[in-house]
């Protein structure tokens, strides 16, 4: 069916629905990554077929459908892999709100072969290259929570 | 690079994590042209406005911009008085966030005098064991309205 367009109208009634919503969910298998967060630590399922390190960790690998059981420790440095910074405000899922994302977003791959993703340090994008090699910045440990936002930033060396 | 050094991992504990999650939502809903005009007329001059199909000649309240029907555009307004007959209702008498009110207050659904449809609104006014079904009702409406179906305080027996 197709709808006439219509002579826009002043559209003065609207609401506000703000909307917080609590649930709660077991990690699982995904448990002592978190746990490992909470220590300051990254660690990333293992492959036993090509050794590929996955976070966030996966109880089987994604390419080889084989259950994973070896998990390994990523160290706290990685190398860049890309980045990009969002120029617009962009919803914050903490809040509802808009909000101004400063800091890029980068891909990295650790030490130990996993890939993540993360907050940069450096906020101008001219200055980070593919290649350099960025380390972790952690939350204090009383602040930390076994999310991977326990890293607020990775810096680079 | 030389900075991994390869931890055990055995020493990070296996035990399930529970975790507690919000999430937040704020979002701005404009109501559209057809409800706009809707609760403008509730909010500016206390009228409840249906909407008339030109096909089945249904007259819906609330209005909608097609008929869901005979799926026609709709736009041609009717006045209605507001009065009307109770239909059905429930009687709430627990809390959950987001209500309009505390309970206990009851529900109904009030087909309008003129409308096809019925709508679904607060019932007051009235003791809540002494609400009935067929029941005549009639809007009452705030001192300060602001645009909302909930300009509308609720519907009350006819005197």
């Amino acid at each position: 069916m197709v709808l006439k367009k219509e002579e826009p109208q002043d559209p003065s009634v609207a609401f506000r629905y703000p909307r917080v919503i609590t649930y709660k969910h077991s990690l699982g298998y995904q448990s002592k990554f978190a746990h490992a967060l909470k220590m300051g630590r990254i660690i990333a399922t293992k492959c036993p077929v090509d050794g590929r390190c996955t976070i966030p960790p996966r109880i089987v690998c994604p390419m080889h459908h084989i259950r994973q059981t070896e998990w390994v420790d990523q160290g706290q440095r990685g190398k860049l892999l890309s980045a990009f910074k969002i120029n617009f405000p962009m919803f914050d899922s903490r809040t509802g709100d808009l909000k101004s994302w400063d800091t890029p977003i980068v891909s990295i791959e650790l030490e130990g072969g996993a890939r993540m993703d993360g907050w940069c340090a450096e906020t101008d994008t001219s200055k980070l290259k593919t290649g350099m090699v960025l380390e972790a910045v952690w939350r204090p440990e009383e602040e930390r929570k076994g999310r991977v936002d326990d890293i607020l930033y990775w810096k680079p060396v | 690079m030389t900075h991994h050094d390869k931890k055990s991992v055995a020493d990070i504990p296996n035990d399930p994590i529970v975790v507690e999650v919000q999430g937040h939502s704020n979002f701005l809903v404009t109501v559209g042209n057809t409800g706009n005009k809707f609760l403008t007329e509730i909010r500016d001059n206390k009228t409840l406005m249906g909407i008339k199909c030109p096909g089945c000649k249904k007259i819906y309240i609330p209005p909608r911009t097609h008929c869901p029907t005979c799926f026609a555009r709709m736009s041609e307004w009717v006045k209605l008085s507001g009065k009307g007959t109770l239909e059905t209702f429930t009687i709430v008498r627990y809390a959950e966030p987001y209500m309009p009110k505390e309970p206990p207050y009851a529900y109904g659904v009030i087909k309008l005098d003129g409308a096809s449809t019925g709508i679904v609104h607060l019932i007051g006014g009235v003791d809540l064991n002494k609400i009935k079904v067929s029941m005549k009702m009639e809007p009452v409406f705030k001192e300060q309205r602001e645009g909302s179906i909930l300009d509308i305080e609720y519907f009350e027996p006819s005197a």
